[in-house]
């Protein structure tokens, strides 16, 4: 973590940046060649932390060329096109944004989806600021609510990067459950087939909102976290979409975050991993502040994005060198 | 100055059968790469919820395109040899 005065030299020397931090700070910057997203939570050098008065950054090297492009609901459908051949792409996201929707719904349709390297998050504010603050995103320039920043990143010819995941929840043994369409929200699921109304599932089995639905992608688990039960339109509302024709379990429950999540980190490729971030709902509902997590350090954000949104999840992305 | 060139690598055809097999899950693979599972899970999802007659042959030749895109990477190279072998019935 760094203050705004370390930034700023980091900045007027020509580093190529990926900043992640109080509206405020960010938006004292000199213009350059960085992006940056709103947000208070943090997996820092010494744990858990919660603040406004300091930056996460992560350098981009100086041998690699970038460009940072801006999008909105228009050409969103452009950013696995617009990565070069042989690369990767930084993406933000101001939470709660038309864009942010769009691209939660659509990615995969996008042309080019999953080709290259996509990996990112979605910016957010304190939670005690949402009422009074919007999640915002810069590009180096300028600062936007509705539109997303992304970062290509050129790698040369030698070497190539790998997004994964770190995800401490698996399909618990229960029901399959379905979704009708494509959404934030439910009101029916095929429950075992069956269809039901998925806002009384929820209430009947009382579910802990707190473990979230899981799907399987071919042994990588994709979870899908709760938002929130809405009573008086019946309805169940999530933090990224589900999708119709994806089987979905609820995840079983995981007693320690910090023992199960250190048993699948990544160990071995620590100094490899460019970027990485992890999710908000894991750093409150597991109580991270003041504890350490590996030594991965990141945002802890509003969502996070290898290829689409996933919630509750670690991403991280690794480069490395071809072999001659 | 260091050259790198890229090896070749033999990916099956789009007319292999086996594209086709995947993405209507009618053969099943182990992928160990993230790209190369999320876009076959897409290719799949788009085949249950599309009626267009030809939804199955499109998934395949996107499924495939990121073979031909990305066949230099080593877990890519592991699935491309997982998916020639079944193809072959290994």
């Amino acid at each position: 973590m760094y203050t705004l005065e370390e930034v700023k030299d980091k900045i007027n020397a020509g580093e190529t940046l990926l900043l992640a931090g109080d509206g405020n700070l960010l938006s004292q910057l000199p213009n350059g060649n960085w992006i940056g997203g709103t947000i208070p939570y943090f997996m820092g050098e010494d744990g858990g932390i919660i603040t406004k008065d300091k930056l996460l950054v992560d350098t981009i090297s100086k041998d690699f060329d970038t460009k940072i492009s801006v999008y909105d609901n228009d050409n969103i459908h452009n950013v696995y096109s617009d990565a070069y051949d042989n690369g990767y792409s930084i993406i933000i996201l101001p939470a709660s944004s038309d864009v942010h929707l769009k691209f939660a719904l659509k990615a995969p349709s996008f042309d080019n989806f999953a080709m290259q390297p996509l990996i990112g998050w979605i910016s957010g504010v304190h939670l005690d600021d949402l009422a009074t603050e919007k999640a915002r995103v810069f590009d180096g320039n300028s600062n936007y609510e509705n539109r997303a920043v992304v970062m290509h990143v050129k790698l040369e010819e030698h070497q190539y990067a790998e997004i994964e995941i770190v995800n401490i929840f698996s399909q618990g043994d229960g029901d399959t459950i379905e979704f009708l369409e494509d959404s934030f929200s439910a009101d029916k699921a095929l429950i075992n087939g069956i269809e039901k109304d998925f806002y009384e599932y929820v209430k009947e089995k009382n579910l802990d909102m707190k473990f979230p639905l899981v799907a399987d992608y071919y042994g990588t688990m994709v979870n899908i976290s709760f938002q929130n039960v809405d009573d008086d339109n019946k309805k169940v509302y999530f933090y990224a979409p589900v999708f119709k024709g994806v089987p979905y379990k609820q995840a079983n429950k995981v007693d320690n975050y910090i023992e199960t999540f250190n048993s699948k980190l990544p160990v071995e490729i620590k100094d490899k991993i460019a970027f990485s971030c992890n999710c908000i709902l894991n750093f409150l509902y597991s109580d991270l502040e003041g504890k350490k997590t590996g030594n991965i350090t990141g945002a802890m954000t509003f969502g996070e994005i290898a290829y689409q949104l996933l919630n509750q999840t670690m991403v991280y992305l690794s480069v490395d060198e071809l072999e001659d | 100055m260091r050259f790198f060139r890229r090896k070749k690598v033999d990916i099956p055809s789009i007319d292999d059968p086996i594209w086709e097999d995947l993405v209507t899950k009618n053969k099943k693979i182990i992928l160990g790469t993230l790209g190369a599972k999320v876009l076959l899970m897409r290719q799949q999802v788009k085949i249950i919820n599309s009626e267009n007659t030809d939804i199955k042959r499109e998934s395949a030749i996107e499924f495939r395109n990121y073979f031909v895109r990305n066949a230099n990477l080593p877990k890519v190279k592991k699935d491309l040899n997982a998916i020639i072998a079944l193809s072959e019935g290994n």
